[in-house]
């Protein structure tokens, strides 16, 4: 009888939560740029990817084609090349790097119009391996900790490259059922919705798995950038929510997105069990 | 040059004051027409007062008040009448202020002659009304002269005085839900008087349970006010069964909820911080347990609760919008009790009784949560700790008729923590609240009170940071006061009151202390804020003739903040461009806001009165906080200082107030528009936390507000209570934010309505039902996406341009009580259903979430391929059901 009672109570708490509503849009959408561009200091053609913002949620975005792109340093100019197989992306000489001590502006022209943005590398910093752990009820891994989320000192943006489709079992599967791609934060901010983020998605993967993990160091600027959109992507949603508002951008003439450049340092870890 | 206007300001005044005194309004030349067939002359002289104002003082027993008379008198002056009525019945009459006081013809003032009294003189009835059972004062009760308008009624601390001419007066002492008193008082020299007033209802069954609520509100000249006693409290079903004094104001129109499970509530537009809420004087900072389900208060801890939404009286300030002042309970000074309230979310248990039987009292409550036992359940898996618990105390001790002192004492605690994958990433947060007070009331005169104060306020939040990083995010906010409030009761038609208040600020606003208790040097150390606040104050509420009463006051705050700190002065682009430190006790920033207060009522008849008021009031001390969580958060208070200008309200109200046969319903009308100045708003993804540079964060515009509330109660009866509509909007408008343009507040919610109905039966059985609904707060939503890294990232429009689904909740509650009635042991079951047919009150609407495996929601994670975002909305809790178990003996 008691624990009809405790099941019936628990029944009754839990209906209030997270449910699927509806949404329609209650404002016109402005036809804006989306600048998505990240160069590291990694010898390789690096690319830039130029959208136009979508009205639905789940819609492909719209690539942007015809743009003329450069960047610039103190020495330098290339001229990026736009992608005839990937729309909307453009990519730089094969041998680009960017390097430090030095200041690099992007620079398109679309339609007449010249967006403009500037930035500038901070150091790469060796780093300890992630961790972790085997999931109870799966017998598979997921990873439990890749860095300290709040450090005032060395702000970071963390790739994990995960790949399971040379393990035994695993090998048959479509690509996108053995590789998982997942992005990590060190940020020198904490706010009040990153402490109660809602859960995220897990990815378990089985042991063998490869996993590629890069560190990308973040300026000042993009680490605010990168916290302004996690208040808007990731830790939205929670049971501490901050005002929704535009994320900013380092990019002239009202673009959204952002401009960085980051050195890259990685490590390469093997799932054991 | 500070001191120069606050000396201009208070000479101006107090020659307002002086210059309008007592004015005689009276005039025996006036005309009136009446008719009186057969009809005693004292009948007589109450039609010629109710024509003309005049009032007279007489000793029944010394004329013949009960001789008949017939009189036809047609657009006649008083004096005429008068002479008809009176010198022909061998009556004198002479005129002493605003009375005239009767004697028999002949009667020379002296002994020799009949009246035992001396007309020309007036007296003083002074004292204190209790409750029989418990020796508690009552507060806000009214003592007034049988049959006229005249009298007055007790403060919060019980008192009253009333100064009356000399002669015999039936005095009524009344307060709603207990038995009338009336004596009959020998006004011939200054008296003391304390009387003991029996509850109506203390047996169920035998007579009419009445709501307690004054509905004098039509005579009362204050109004935006709201009043609750501990019998009206627990008439409202409240969560888990626990009587809950901020959901009870969620149910007064004017006053909204942020929705389930919050302690925000929102006054007449104003943001949830600019809400004072005061338990015996001593403000407290963060009034809520489990992030606001319950509120602080141990519900056997509540007397009396009075809320202010506007018309300040001129001894309450400091912030903009409500203040809630909640009197605590003193303790049974006659004899011992012991209560008890059991529920499967918290209990509470009293113990009262006289220290020194009709002379000292001790009370004492506690409540602890017991909601752990949902822990243990398969879902929640031990994954959450969450407990609070709070103690109320209070210890009074009567010296003497003159002095009372009382010693109030108030903590509770939160912890909440979540434990994850692992150790490593368990989160908690947790918060205490520390009050104490230490009164003197002291009564100087018959005429002349006065309640001297010292409290202490501290509120305490930390945030446990992930163990690698092993220490706290700690914030703090705490003030000592001293103050001393006097009231004047000068004569019938003037009461002064004033009052100088020091109070000394500091707080906290969020910095990380490690486990050894030193702070990381890797972490920016943010200031800490000291203020030093002087405030004097003075009113005078006076009354002219019959119908018009006039309340003016002004309070004088001085606000002051003090080093040691580093103050950074910005440019008009909010970058810091200067850093100058100032040493410990060093003063850097000085504010003074005076702010007038008016209130005009005109008693229309004994059944409406129209009332009218103005207030202006000042926040030195500001929540920085841009959350849009329902519950209370990481909490930042900062005051104003260099960067931060105080934020100061005009708000002006107009109502009309009317009984509908007679006393059983009170209808009412009130209309407000109030101003905010500097109104603290942020920039967008404002950075509060770890931040020197917060005040850069801040931006400053202005804000409005206005609506109508309506309400209808019914205080008598088996069923009471009230049903309440109010429209209102709130509005922002701030330089740099939403592009410089308006834009509705979170909080505006322009429909509100409440219903609140109580049944009781007599015997056994009460119900009672609560509904509330609300427009849907209001939102900011996208207007389309972009995808930057992988992620989904919704693009605005307008600030606020959206609105969340319509809020309306119904709770019910049902109370049986066993015992048959008088047995002291009494004990009863309450079944409380919070949100009763299970309503879903989203208070945020998300685009980032996609659905797992297991059918849960989730924010994507693998970044790999694409995914499938699905709208979704969050709300707070379902159908909450309840048993509690009372008893009291």
């Amino acid at each position: 009888m008691r624990r009809i009672w405790l099941l019936t109570v628990l029944m009754m708490f839990l209906h209030g939560c997270v449910k699927e509503t509806t949404w329609t849009s209650k404002g016109e959408l402005p036809v804006k740029l989306v600048v998505d561009a990240i160069l590291t200091d990694e010898v390789k053609a690096q690319a830039i990817r130029l959208t136009f913002p979508v009205p639905e949620l789940n819609q492909a975005p719209e690539p942007v084609a015809g743009a003329s792109v450069l960047i610039s340093n103190d020495d330098s100019t290339w001229q990026l090349t736009e992608s005839t197989v990937k729309p909307g992306t453009y990519n730089t000489p094969p041998y680009f790097y960017a390097r430090l001590q030095k200041t690099y502006t992007l620079l398109i022209s679309l339609n007449g119009r010249v967006y403009s943005a500037k930035a500038s590398m901070v150091p790469g910093t060796a780093f300890g391996e992630l961790q972790y752990v085997k999931d109870d009820g799966t017998g598979l891994y997921r990873v439990d900790w890749v860095a300290n989320a709040f450090s005032t000192e060395e702000a970071a943006m963390w790739e994990l490259l995960v790949d399971w489709s040379r393990v035994p079992g695993y090998a048959h599967l479509d690509s996108l059922e053995t590789h998982a791609r997942m992005l990590f934060y060190t940020l020198p901010t904490l706010d009040v919705s990153e402490v109660f983020a809602p859960m995220m998605q897990t990815v378990l993967f089985p042991a063998g798995t490869s996993i590629t993990e890069r560190r990308y160091s973040i300026s000042p600027e993009h680490a605010e950038f990168v916290r302004e959109m996690l208040m808007e992507t990731n830790w939205a949603g929670g049971l501490f929510p901050t005002a929704p508002a535009n994320v900013g951008t380092n990019i002239s003439s009202g673009a959204f997105g952002f401009f960085g450049v980051c050195a890259v340092t990685e490590l390469a870890v093997v799932i054991t069990p | 040059m500070l001191k120069d206007r606050a000396l201009k300001y208070l000479l101006l005044f107090f020659l307002f004051i002086f210059f309008s005194f007592p004015v005689q309004s009276q005039d025996l030349e006036q005309k009136i027409t009446l008719k009186i067939s057969a009809k005693p002359i004292s009948e007589a002289l109450a039609e010629i007062t109710r024509l003309s104002e005049i009032e007279f003082s007489y000793s029944p027993q010394d004329l013949p008040a009960d001789r008949r008379i017939t009189l036809t008198a047609r657009n006649r002056t008083v004096a005429s009448i008068l002479d008809e009525v009176l010198t022909r019945n061998g009556i004198d009459f002479i005129k002493v202020e605003h009375h005239l006081v009767l004697k028999p013809r002949g009667w020379d003032g002296t002994a020799q002659g009949k009246p035992t009294a001396e007309p020309h003189l007036r007296y003083t009835l002074s004292g204190y009304l209790r409750d029989k059972g418990t020796g508690e004062v009552l507060i806000g009760a009214n003592v007034y002269v049988k049959g006229t308008t005249t009298g007055a009624t007790t403060n919060g601390y019980g008192f009253f005085s009333l100064t009356l001419g000399s002669s015999d007066y039936p005095i009524v002492f009344s307060y709603m839900g207990y038995k009338e008193v009336v004596r009959t008082v020998k006004m011939n020299e200054n008296i003391r008087i304390s009387v003991d007033m029996e509850e109506n209802n203390l047996q169920i069954g035998e007579v009419e349970i009445v709501a307690d609520e004054h509905p004098a509100d039509v005579r009362n000249a204050q109004m935006s006010e709201f009043r609750f006693s501990q019998k009206t409290l627990a008439q409202l079903p409240g969560f888990g069964g626990d009587l809950d004094i901020i959901r009870a104001l969620q149910a007064v129109p004017g006053i909204q909820t942020f929705g389930d499970g919050s302690a925000l509530y929102y006054v007449r537009g104003g943001n949830s911080d600019q809400n004072l809420l005061l338990i015996d004087e001593v403000p407290v900072y963060n009034p809520s347990h489990l992030f606001g389900f319950f509120s602080a208060f141990a519900p056997d801890a509540i007397n009396n609760v009075q809320v202010y939404k506007g018309d300040f009286p001129a001894r309450f300030g400091g912030r903009l919008s409500s203040v809630i002042d909640i009197k605590a309970r003193e303790g049974n000074m006659k004899r011992f009790g012991f209560s008890g309230n059991v529920g499967p979310y918290a209990s509470n248990f009293t113990l009262e009784g006289p220290v020194v039987k009709e002379r000292a009292s001790f009370f004492i409550s506690g409540r602890v949560s017991t909601l752990n036992w949902l822990n243990t359940l398969p879902t929640f898996n031990k994954s959450f700790d969450f407990r609070f618990f709070d103690i109320n105390a209070k210890l009074n001790y009567r010296v003497s008729d003159n002095n009372r002192f009382f010693l109030t004492f108030y903590t509770g605690r939160d912890v909440f923590s979540r434990y994850l994958s692992t150790e490593v990433n368990s989160l908690g947060i947790n918060w205490n609240n520390l009050a104490g007070t230490f009164r003197w009331n002291h009564v100087f005169s018959s005429r002349l009170f006065a309640n001297t104060t010292v409290n202490y306020s501290r509120y305490n939040y930390a945030l446990n940071l992930p163990q690698e990083q092993d220490g706290n995010w700690n914030s703090s906010i705490s003030n000592m006061t001293f103050k001393t409030d006097l009231a004047w009761y000068l004569n019938p038609a003037n009461t002064i009151r004033s009052g100088l208040e020091v109070t000394c600020h500091s707080s906290n606003p969020g910095n990380v202390t490690l486990e050894n208790g030193t702070k990381p040097v890797s972490v920016p150390t943010v200031a800490d804020y000291h203020s030093m606040e002087y405030v004097f104050y003075a009113s005078n509420e006076h009354h002219i003739g019959k119908r018009f009463s006039l309340r003016y006051g002004i309070r004088l705050p001085v606000w002051q903040d003090l080093g040691p700190t580093d103050v950074y002065y910005f440019d008009a682009n909010h970058q810091v461009i200067d850093t100058i430190g100032y040493g410990s006790g060093t003063g850097y920033s000085t504010a003074f806001s005076p702010e007038p207060r008016l209130n005009i009522q005109y008693q229309v008849n004994e059944r409406s009165s129209v009332k009218a008021s103005y207030s202006r009031t000042t926040q030195f001390l500001q929540l920085l906080s841009n959350s849009t969580s329902p519950f209370t958060s990481l909490e930042v208070w900062a005051p104003c200082g260099p960067n931060i200008p105080p934020q100061t309200a005009d708000q002006v109200a107009a109502g009309y107030f009317r009984e509908i046969v007679k006393s059983a319903f009170v209808v009412s009308v009130e209309g407000y528009y109030k101003w905010f100045h500097d109104h603290l708003d942020y920039r967008d993804h404002a950075n509060l936390l770890f931040n020197p540079l917060i005040e850069g964060e801040l931006r400053f515009g202005k804000a409005w507000s206005y609506g109508v509330e309506l309400m209808i109660r019914k205080t008598s009866g088996k069923l009471t209570g009230w049903i309440g509509y109010t429209w209102a909007r709130a509005m922002i408008k701030t330089p740099g934010v939403n592009s410089g343009n308006s834009y509705p507040a979170s909080y505006d919610r322009p429909h509100d309505v409440c219903v609140n109905l109580s049944w009781d039966d007599k015997k056994h059985w009460m119900f009672s039902a609560n509904w509330i609904f609300l427009t849907g707060g209001a939102m900011t939503s996208p207007v389309g996406f972009y995808y930057n890294n992988g992620s989904s990232v919704p693009i605005y429009g307008d600030k606020n341009n959206d609105r969340l689904p319509d809020y309306h909740r119904l709770d019910l509650s049902a109370t049986y009580v066993f015992n048959k009635p008088g047995n002291r042991y009494q004990h009863s079951i309450a079944v409380t259903l919070y949100n009763a047919y299970g309503r879903l009150n989203p208070f945020s609407v998300n685009f980032n979430k996609m659905m797992n495996d297991q059918g849960d929601f989730v924010v994507p994670s693998n970044l790999n391929g694409s995914y499938e975002l699905i709208p979704t909305s969050i709300s707070v809790a379902g159908i909450i059901p309840s048993i509690n178990y009372q008893f009291k003996f």
